[in-house]
């Protein structure tokens, strides 16, 4: 362990791995990892991506079985075969992708395998809300447990998990990036009851990668750096600075914005667009939105999910029909145009990499050569030259630093990162005007965000004009010219990311306009 | 028409075509809340007539032919489960395979055993007596269709209420929802998928093994080539637009017994049979079509994003 001493270490700690070891063949995901984690703490476990946090977890829950090494909890040693045999000693596991039956109730989620029975086989489902209620009230997880998980918000089944969790009586609750689908609101109503489970005698251990988190709620931090333990702090006694720097090896400033400078001449011009909703509801998904994004110039689009920005870029792409208005890119009105004419004006990169973006049992190769299929030099009279076509592969993955195997590899091998880097790498080597990006850091480890982030700003300085939207609004701030901010399909504001905060943005997202 | 409809006899014609649909829904409704697509109800169902009648005729016991239907069923759907639970085959391509086999090879053993094409009936096959409630049956208008029936009969429609019952307030039903919903979800849990996906499919190949017996040892006692006649399927549809909710499938049956029974009617006035025969399904094709319609409204209004924010 590092130099700093834990102050929880004097009492006895809940949760002690000891020289816990996972290889996967020749990779060895988790080297010899040692953590303490003491009674009623929040104890955050950081790390890129891939930087063996999942696997940790996965042993924590009996879903892996270590290579070697002990896992002690509570003073005895235990030995997980599954997860049931961790939740029998108290540890209970929320994660990222919600474990939840979507057409059953909420208390029906909470109490499965664990029912509470009025007479033989007969569930006491009046004794089980009355419970779950009580659950609720003491941690202020307000959610109504007749509701069906399907009706309830993304929010609102983590909730779920954490009741299930502590129905269960865990008193270890362990978090996988909880805050990674959650909105600004979601988030800090997710800390604070971290913070108050933590009150009542819990102890919560949470993996993220967001160190703002960290340093908001976590007392312990623990980093974690290719599998192995690199450094374990004390929050009070350390800096996002610090442990970026140990979570990558290298020194990223993670909010320094990028440098501006004047956009050129208009290049995307939306003017006055109306999308219909696609959900066959009343009213306008985007209400006469306009836009103009110039050469060399970065539009931050911010909003809270369904505001309209999924339909404004599905709409410039082709992917909806729009009501009424007008698209241009340079001069050339492209609303009429097929999907497949107007993307041989701009590029795009989809907020859906797996489903929209990639084809994930094609190869590498094979995603790279989408969109280049009818280039004469990568096909000829209806067949792909494939040496080419391997080149161009290989280029772009070295360009990218795309790390794989082999260019032969499926897509759906690869990290969200790579994944990323494969889409991007694609859409810019066409060497378009416009491009189109949505979420491109949403899964991506930190080294690879930084990356990302480069490139856009390397396609801006080349005189590109980029659309981007972001839930990130750190990332907003960072990258754009200007952002325009949606609230109920209109543009509530354009601002200034020098003349603006996270706060007044937050603001105009939830509905409030400029005066 | 409606004088022709608004009739005791015409409402005993509804319950009685009724009957072997509903025993094989309501099985396939478990093994579809399972997670398990039961494509196989048809050969269940087939191999149940069968082996009724094989039974009865051996022992001259109905009990036992109405054990042996529900057994041989039970060892059809089995293959399914095996295949599609264990193996992780492709239910539907194994259902079908197994809907021939099952076709084929009760023609096989109706050659081999009883030396017969075709058909075979005996005086020694002794057929389901029909129980009469005593009070209840001369209740007018309703009672003898209602109150007269086989013991199957009684099964089928008392099996509505009470598989409500089981799926909906006990752990059973809750573990076996929860393991058709997100089987990874459930066996985190402790509930093991496996056992319970092989339940399901045992009990529908029962419960459709049952509807065999009840086509080959009641109104007509005898075993024909093919007697299932597309029950199975039409089951399969009823599990589909009832959305696997007891009491929604027994609407949806009670839709195909009333069509089965009108098309037999309709002969009597003089219509082809092969027309009337194909009355449920012309009412299948329909039901699909205008519900898909539904489904996929109720789906978009399902899928809505709540309004956020002030």
């Amino acid at each position: 362990m590092g130099g700093h001493r834990d102050a929880s270490e004097s009492v006895e700690p809940v949760l002690r791995l000891e020289g816990l070891t996972k290889r996967f063949g020749s990779v060895t995901a988790n080297d010899s990892i040692d953590l303490t984690v003491g009674r009623q703490e929040i104890h955050a476990i950081v790390g890129e991506n891939g930087a063996g946090k999942s696997t940790l977890m996965s042993m924590l829950y009996g879903i892996l079985q270590p290579d070697a090494g002990e896992i002690w909890v509570k003073g005895e040693r235990q030995h997980f075969k599954n997860p049931l045999d961790a939740m029998d000693v108290g540890l209970g596991m929320v994660f990222q992708e919600f474990q939840l039956f979507d057409s059953l109730s909420v208390v029906e989620n909470v109490i499965y395998r664990r029912e509470p029975r009025r007479w033989g086989p007969i569930i006491d489902i009046d004794g089980a809300c009355a419970e779950i209620d009580e659950l609720a009230r003491n941690y202020g997880l307000s959610v109504d447990p007749l509701a069906r998980v399907e009706q309830l918000s993304v929010g609102q089944r983590q909730r779920v998990e954490v009741l299930k969790a502590l129905y269960r009586h865990a008193d270890v609750l362990i978090l996988d990036e909880p805050t990674a689908v959650l909105t600004p609101q979601e988030t800090s109503d997710l800390l604070g009851m971290l913070t108050r489970l933590r009150d009542g005698g819990r102890t919560i251990v949470f993996i993220t990668h967001k160190l703002n988190e960290v340093m908001d709620v976590a007392d312990h931090a623990t980093v974690l750096h290719r599998g192995k333990v690199v450094a374990s702090r004390l929050v009070a006694e350390t800096s996002p600075t610090e442990l970026s720097a140990d979570m990558t090896g290298r020194n990223i400033v993670p909010t320094a914005r990028a440098e501006r400078r004047q956009p050129g001449r208009t290049v995307l011009n939306v003017s006055e667009l109306c999308v219909g909703r696609t959900d066959d509801g009343d009213g306008l998904a985007t209400d006469r939105v306009s836009l103009a994004i110039g050469a060399g110039e970065i539009l931050g689009v911010a909003a809270i999910a369904g505001n309209g920005q999924e339909e404004l870029v599905r709409a410039i792409v082709g992917l909806a029909p729009i009501v009424s208005g007008t698209i241009g890119i340079e001069g050339t009105p492209i609303h009429g145009l097929s999907t497949r004419q107007r993307r041989e004006h701009l590029a795009y990169v989809p907020e859906d990499r797996k489903g929209i973006g990639s084809a994930g049992s094609a190869s590498i190769q094979e995603n790279l050569l989408m969109g280049f299929q009818r280039e004469p030099r990568l096909c000829s009279r209806g067949w792909l030259n494939r040496g080419e076509a391997l080149r161009h592969a290989n280029d772009l993955i070295d360009r990218y630093g795309i790390v794989t195997q082999s260019a032969a590899a499926k897509a759906s091998s690869l990290s969200g990162g790579n994944l990323q880097k494969v889409l991007l790498g694609r859409e810019l080597a066409r060497s378009l005007p416009v491009l189109i990006v949505e979420q491109p850091t949403r899964g991506v480890d930190i080294g690879a965000i930084e990356f990302i982030h480069q490139q856009l700003l390397r396609y801006r300085d080349g005189g590109g004009a980029v659309l981007l939207v972001s839930a990130e609004l750190s990332e907003l701030l960072k990258l754009s010219t200007r952002i325009a901010v949606m609230s109920k399909g209109r543009l509530a504001a354009v601002v200034e990311p020098d003349a603006t905060s996270e706060t007044e943005l937050g603001l105009y997202m939830s509905g409030a306009t400029t005066s | 028409m409606l004088d022709q409809i608004l009739t005791e006899a015409f409402l005993e014609a509804v319950i009685r075509a009724m009957i072997p649909i509903l025993l094989a829904a309501m099985g396939g409704l478990i093994a579809e809340r399972s997670g398990v697509f039961q494509i196989s109800l048809e050969g269940s169902i087939l191999a149940g007539a069968f082996g009724a009648v094989a039974a009865s005729y051996a022992t001259g016991s109905s009990l036992v032919g109405v054990l042996a239907g529900g057994l041989a069923g039970i060892l059809i759907s089995l293959i399914l489960a095996f295949g599609a639970v264990s193996r992780k085959a492709d239910p539907i391509v194994l259902g079908i395979a197994i809907n021939l086999f099952a076709l084929g090879f009760t023609g096989f053993l109706l050659t081999q055993i009883f030396d017969i094409r075709g058909s075979f009936s005996d005086p020694a096959i002794v057929g389901l007596p029909d129980w009469r409630i005593p009070g209840l049956s001369s209740i007018p208008g309703v009672g003898s269709a209602f109150f007269e029936l086989t013991a199957l009969g009684y099964i089928a429609f008392l099996s509505v209420p009470v598989l409500w019952f089981v799926l909906f307030r006990t752990t059973v039903g809750l573990r076996l929802r929860g393991v058709g919903e997100h089987p990874t979800a459930a066996r985190t849990l402790g509930v093991s998928v496996v056992r319970y996906r092989y339940g399901a499919v045992g009990f529908s190949g029962l419960m459709a093994g049952l509807g065999g017996a009840q086509l080959s040892l009641s109104n007509v006692v005898l075993f024909t080539d093919g007697m299932s006649a597309g029950r199975g399927w039409i089951a399969i549809v009823g599990v589909m637009l009832g959305r696997a909710h007891p009491v929604a499938v027994l609407g949806v049956v009670g839709l195909f017994g009333f069509s089965e029974a009108y098309g037999f009617r309709l002969q009597g006035n003089g219509l082809p049979s092969q027309i009337t025969d194909a009355l449920p399904f012309a009412v299948t094709i329909v039901a699909l079509a205008v519900s898909r319609k539904r489904f996929a409204k109720l789906l978009n209004l399902a899928a809505t994003p709540p309004e956020v924010g002030e």
